[in-house]
C-alpha cells in the first residue's frame, strides 16, 4: 500500500502542469547559483593567483641579481636597491593567499567581505597596498550574492512548502481524504507515504541538478577533501529538506484550512529565515561588541615615537638592549634613517596588533555564540554549515588568520635582525625566505560542526513528525 | 458608495485575526528597529566626532616637525552618521567609515563595519527599512489576497455585482478600505519615526531631514501602493484563494528576494572590478610616466627646475630664495591630483555601472526602486559615499598644499628637512568639516527611480481595475 500511494503522489505530481513548472524553475534557478559562485570564485583566485605570480617572479630575480654580482645602483633617476638587502625585501608585501577548496563553489558565503590575500610585511600595514583596498562595490554587500546556497536555504524551504502546505488539507477539501481511509490505509501511514515520496522527488531533483551543475561548471569531483564535503553537504541538504517537510507536516496536523496552512507557512518560513537570524545577530553584537574601529585608527597614529627626534636616542638603546644584533664588522649608524623607521614600526606594528586582537577575539566570541544559537533556526544552522562546507565562512578564515600571524613573525625574524646587523642576503639566504603555505583546517573540526548541525537538524525533524503524529488522532476528516 | 465599500473593507480587515496578528508582528518589528536604528545612529555619531577631535587633537600636539613629514602623518577623516540612518541605514555597514588623509596618497575609505561581523548580518538586518520594504508587502499580500477571491467563493462577489454597482467602484473602495487598514500601523508607526529623529538629532538637522523623510513616505507609499494594486489584480484574476494567495507570495519571493541578488550578481559580472594590485600598479605606472605616459616625472622635475632658476633669475637650486624640493612636493601633488582624479574616478564608474544595471532590474520588481531612494533620501546610498570621498580629498588637496608651501616659503633649498615647525602652524593648517549635499542633490541622481515608482503604483492599481472588469462573478 506505501509504496501505491508513493507511486500514485509522484504520477500526480508529474501531471501538474504548474507543479513542474515550479520545478523547473527552481533546476535552472540552482544552475544560476552555481553558475554564479563558479564565476566569482573565478574571477577571485585569478586575482590572488596573479599576486602569488608576481611576487614569486620578484624573489627569483632579486636571487638571480644577487648570483650576478649585482649591488644596486645608485645613478640619479635611476635607484635600483639592492636586490640582496634584507630591507628592501623585508619591506616589500608580501601576500599570503587562502586558497579557496574544492566545495567554495557551494557558497560565496563571507569571501567577498572577509580579506582572502593577506598583506605580510616587516613594518605596518599602513603606508602598504593591502591597507588601500579599494574593495567591491558597498551596493554588492547589500542584498547578497546569489549562490547556490541562498537558494538552498532560502528558496528550497518556500519550494517545500509550495508542495507540502496542503499535503493533508488539500486532500480533505476534495474529498479525497475520506475515500482513501476507506482503503486499508491509516492516516498516518498515507502521511508517511505522501512525505516519503515529495521529499523524495525534491531531494533528487536537487542533488541531481546540483551534480550536473557542478559536472559543467568544471568542478573537479576527486579534488582532495571534495568527496567529503560534498558528502557533508548531501548530508545537509537531505536534513534540511526533510526539517521544512517535518515543519509542513506540524501545520497541516492543526487541520485548519489549506489557505490558512498556507499563510501559517509562509509566516513560519518568514520567522525562521529572515527575521530571528537578524534579532539573533542584534543579540550576538550586543553581548559581544566590538570595539568602534576608530581605536584601531587611533592606535595606529599615537606614534609618540618621533623617528626624527628620538631615532638616534631609540636605536642606540635597542642596540644596547640587543647586543646580538650588533653589526660585526662595522659600528651602525645611529643616524640611519631606514634602521630607526624599522625600529620605529616594528613598536608600532606591536601596538596595531593588540589592538586588532581585541577586535579578533571579540569577533571570535561573536561566532562562538552564533555556533550556540544557530540551532533556533534551521537556516541559520545551514547558513553556518553550508559556509563550513564551502571554507568560505569565518571559521576557517580565523584558521587562516592565526597562520598568517604566525608567517608575519617569522618573516620578521627573518629579516628584521639581518637588517640590525647590517647583513646581505646571500644567493642561499633567498631560498631560506619564509614562505606561507596555507595549511588546510582540519577535517574532523569541520565535520564535527556541520554533523552537530544536522544532527539538530535530524532531531528537530524527528520531534515535529512526533508531536504531529500524536495530533493526528484527533485530525477530522470532514471539515 | 466608494466609501461604503472602504468602509466594509477596513471593518473586516480590522476584525480579521490573520490580520491582528500580522499587524502586531510588523508593527513590533518596526518600533524595535527603529529604537536600534536611533541607539545606533546616536552611538556611532558620538563616537566617530569624538574620533573626529581626536585626529585632530593628535594633530595639534603632534610637536615640532617639518611641514612635509607631518604631512605624511596626516590626519583622519571620519564619515559622520546621517540622521536618517535610523531609519535606512543603506550602504552604511558596507562601505568605509574612514579615509586618511596623508601626503602623496588619495586613500579609499576603509573600515567597514561588516568586517566585523558575523555572516548572520548577511541574513539581512533588522532596520525600519527593511521591515518596510520586506515585510510590509507581505502583510498587504496576506489582506489582500482573497479580497475578491474569497468574496468569489463565499457567494457574495456575485450578489454585489447583481444589484448594479461598477466593478471600477468596488476595486477603488477596495483601496482605499485597505490602504485605511494599512495606516492604523504606518500612521502611529511614522509618529515614532519622526520623534525617534527629533530626540537624535539637532534642530537644524531635524530640520534638514523632515523634506528627506517625506520624500521616503512618498516612495515607500507608492511602493505600498504597487503591491496593493497587483494583490487586487491576482486576487481578481485567480480562480480560487489558494492560487492567489501562492502567486502574490511566489512573486514577493520573486521581486523581494531573487530579483536584488540576481541584479547583483548580473551587475558585478558585467562591470567587473580591477584587483586592488592591479590599480595601485597603474597608479605607480602613472606618477613615473605622468598620465597616459605624458609628462614623466624626471621631465617635469627639470622643467620645474628651468622655470624657478629664471623666475628668481639665479643659476643654481641652491641659490633660490625658496625651497626647491619643497615646491616639488607640491608639484607632484598637483600631477598626482589629476592621476588620482582619473583612477578613482574609474573606480567609481565601475560601482555606478554596476548599480545601473541594477536600476534595470527595476522594471520587474519595485523592490530596487525603493530600495535605491530611500538610500538616497536617507543619505546613505552610493552617490553619498562618493561625496563624502571627493570631499574629502578635496580637503587633502588643500591641507597638504598649505603644509608644502610653508616648507617651500619659509627655507631654502640648502635646509632641507630640517626646517621644523610646530603648533601655529598645525592649528592654521585647514579643519575638515563635512556638509551633507542637500536634497535636491540626492534627489537627481533618483528621477528613474521615483518615476519607475509611480509607474509601478499606478500602473498596479490600473491594471486592478482592468482585472475586476474582466473578472467572473462566479
Amino acid at each position: 500500500m506505501f509504496t501505491s500511494v508513493v507511486i500514485n503522489e509522484w504520477r500526480n505530481l508529474l501531471a501538474e502542469r504548474s507543479f513542474l513548472v515550479l520545478a523547473l524553475v527552481f533546476a535552472m534557478l540552482l544552475g544560476f547559483g552555481i553558475y554564479n559562485g563558479a564565476s566569482w570564485i573565478k574571477e577571485r583566485s585569478e586575482k590572488s593567483s596573479a599576486l602569488l605570480v608576481a611576487q614569486k617572479e620578484d624573489l627569483a630575480d632579486k636571487k638571480k641579481k644577487t648570483a650576478e654580482g649585482f649591488e644596486g645602483s645608485f645613478e640619479p633617476g635611476n635607484f635600483v636597491p639592492n636586490p640582496a638587502d634584507p630591507y628592501t625585501i623585508g619591506m616589500s608585501l608580501q601576500y599570503a593567499v587562502l586558497p579557496f577548496t574544492p566545495a567554495a563553489i557551494f557558497a560565496v558565503g563571507q569571501s567577498d567581505v572577509l580579506p582572502i590575500d593577506a598583506g605580510v610585511t616587516i613594518s605596518t600595514l599602513q603606508r602598504t597596498i593591502s591597507d588601500k583596498e579599494i574593495g567591491e562595490n558597498p551596493l554588492s554587500f547589500l542584498a547578497g550574492r546569489f549562490d547556490l546556497a541562498f537558494v538552498i536555504i532560502y528558496l528550497l524551504p518556500l519550494f517545500i512548502l509550495a508542495l507540502s502546505f496542503n499535503i493533508l488539507s488539500g486532500e480533505r477539501e476534495s474529498g479525497i481524504l475520506q475515500i482513501l481511509l476507506s482503503q486499508p490505509l491509516t492516516l498516518r501511514g498515507l502521511l508517511t507515504a505522501k512525505v516519503t515520496a515529495q521529499f523524495g522527488f525534491i531531494y533528487i531533483l536537487v542533488t541531481f541538478v546540483t551534480l550536473a551543475g557542478l559536472l559543467i561548471s568544471g568542478v573537479s569531483l576527486f579534488a582532495e577533501g571534495f568527496l567529503l564535503r560534498a558528502l557533508l553537504w548531501l548530508a545537509l541538504v537531505f536534513a534540511y529538506t526533510l526539517v521544512w517537510f517535518a515543519i509542513a507536516v506540524f501545520i497541516n496536523s492543526f487541520g485548519f484550512s489549506s489557505a490558512t496552512n498556507a499563510v501559517a507557512c509562509s509566516a513560519v518560513w518568514l520567522v525562521l529565515v529572515l527575521v530571528l537570524p537578524s534579532l539573533l545577530n542584534i543579540v550576538v553584537s550586543a553581548v559581544y561588541p566590538v570595539p568602534p574601529r576608530s581605536e584601531l585608527v587611533a592606535a595606529e597614529r599615537s606614534v609618540n615615537l618621533d623617528m626624527r627626534k628620538d631615532g638616534k636616542r631609540l636605536l642606540s638603546e635597542h642596540y644596547q638592549d640587543h647586543p646580538e644584533l650588533m653589526p660585526k664588522s662595522e659600528k651602525p649608524d645611529l643616524d640611519d634613517f631606514g634602521l630607526a623607521f624599522v625600529y620605529v614600526q616594528r613598536e608600532m606594528k606591536k601596538r596595531v596588533d593588540e589592538v586588532q586582537e581585541r577586535f579578533n577575539q571579540q569577533l571570535a566570541k561573536q561566532q562562538e555564540l552564533v555556533g550556540n544559537l544557530r540551532y533556533l533556526s534551521p537556516a541559520i544552522i545551514a547558513g553556518e554549515a553550508t559556509n563550513d562546507i564551502a571554507g568560505t565562512g569565518l571559521n576557517r578564515h580565523k584558521h587562516f588568520r592565526t597562520q598568517v600571524k604566525e608567517f608575519d613573525r617569522s618573516w620578521g625574524e627573518f629579516f628584521v635582525p639581518k637588517i640590525y646587523r647590517l647583513e646581505k642576503l646571500s644567493v642561499e639566504d633567498f631560498d631560506k625566505i619564509p614562505r606561507f603555505e596555507y595549511e588546510e583546517e582540519p577535517v574532523s573540526e569541520v565535520s564535527t560542526r556541520v554533523g552537530l548541525g544536522i544532527l539538530a537538524l535530524l532531531l528537530m525533524s524527528a520531534g515535529l513528525m512526533f508531536i504531529s503524529f500524536g495530533k493526528l488522532n484527533k485530525y477530522r476528516l470532514d471539515k | 458608495m466608494i466609501y461604503r465599500i472602504a468602509q466594509k473593507e477596513f471593518l473586516e480587515i480590522r476584525r480579521d485575526m490573520r490580520f491582528r496578528w500580522t499587524a502586531l508582528i510588523v508593527f513590533t518589528l518596526l518600533l524595535v528597529s527603529l529604537g536600534l536604528g536611533w541607539k545606533n545612529y546616536s552611538d556611532i555619531q558620538r563616537d566617530r566626532s569624538a574620533a573626529q577631535a581626536d585626529s585632530r587633537k593628535t594633530w595639534e600636539n603632534q610637536g615640532e616637525r617639518n611641514p612635509h613629514s607631518a604631512a605624511h602623518f596626516g590626519v583622519v577623516a571620519f564619515k559622520p552618521k546621517k540622521p536618517l540612518s535610523l531609519v535606512d541605514p543603506g550602504l552604511d555597514n558596507y562601505s568605509g567609515t574612514s579615509i586618511w588623509v596623508e601626503a602623496h596618497y588619495q586613500n579609499p575609505a576603509r573600515h567597514r563595519p561588516t568586517e566585523d561581523a558575523t555572516a548572520l548580518q548577511r541574513f539581512g538586518e533588522l532596520t525600519a527599512a527593511g521591515v518596510l520594504q520586506l515585510l510590509l508587502p507581505l502583510l498587504i499580500v496576506f489582506l489582500v489576497f482573497d479580497s475578491f477571491a474569497g468574496e468569489r467563493n463565499s457567494g457574495t462577489l456575485r450578489q454585489v455585482l447583481s444589484i448594479g454597482l461598477k466593478r471600477s467602484t468596488l476595486v477603488f473602495g477596495k483601496i482605499l478600505g485597505t490602504t485605511a487598514a494599512l495606516f492604523l500601523l504606518l500612521v502611529p508607526a511614522t509618529v515614532i519615526g519622526v520623534l525617534a529623529l527629533a530626540l537624535a538629532s539637532s534642530n537644524e538637522a531635524l530640520l534638514s531631514s523632515l523634506p528627506r523623510f517625506l520624500i521616503m513616505c512618498v516612495g515607500y507609499l507608492l511602493y505600498f501602493g504597487a503591491f496593493i494594486g497587483i494583490s487586487l489584480t491576482v486576487s481578481a484574476a485567480a480562480s480560487t484563494t489558494r492560487l492567489a494567495l501562492i502567486f502574490l507570495l511566489g512573486f514577493w519571493v520573486f521581486a523581494c528576494l531573487a530579483i536584488p541578488r540576481l541584479a547583483n550578481d548580473v551587475a558585478l559580472n558585467a562591470h567587473p572590478m580591477p584587483s586592488n594590485k592591479q590599480f595601485w600598479d597603474q597608479v605607480y605606472e602613472d606618477m613615473k610616466e605622468g598620465v597616459d605616459g605624458h609628462d614623466p616625472s624626471h621631465v617635469r622635475t627639470k622643467q620645474l627646475e628651468e622655470r624657478l632658476l629664471k623666475q628668481y633669475g639665479v643659476a643654481k637650486k641652491e641659490d633660490l630664495p625658496v625651497n626647491f624640493n619643497a615646491l616639488m612636493l607640491q608639484a607632484g601633488e598637483e600631477h598626482s591630483n589629476l592621476l588620482y582624479a582619473k583612477r578613482f574616478g574609474e573606480i567609481w564608474e565601475i560601482y555606478f555601472s554596476q548599480e545601473r544595471t541594477q536600476e534595470y532590474f527595476g522594471l520587474v520588481s519595485p523592490f530596487l526602486p525603493v530600495r535605491s531612494l530611500s538610500m538616497a533620501v536617507a543619505g546613505t546610498d552610493l552617490r553619498h559615499q562618493e561625496h563624502f570621498s571627493l570631499e574629502v580629498e578635496k580637503y587633502r588637496r588643500e591641507f597638504v598644499k598649505m603644509l608644502n608651501l610653508d616648507f617651500a616659503y619659509n627655507s631654502k633649498t640648502s635646509d632641507e628637512y630640517n626646517y621644523f615647525v610646530g603648533e601655529e602652524v598645525w592649528k592654521k593648517s585647514p579643519k575638515f568639516q563635512y556638509v551633507s549635499p542637500d536634497l535636491n542633490w540626492s534627489l537627481q541622481f533618483e528621477i528613474w527611480n521615483l518615476v519607475l515608482l509611480a509607474i509601478w503604483c499606478f500602473g498596479a492599481l490600473g491594471l486592478s481595475v482592468f482585472a475586476a472588469n474582466r473578472m467572473r462573478g462566479f
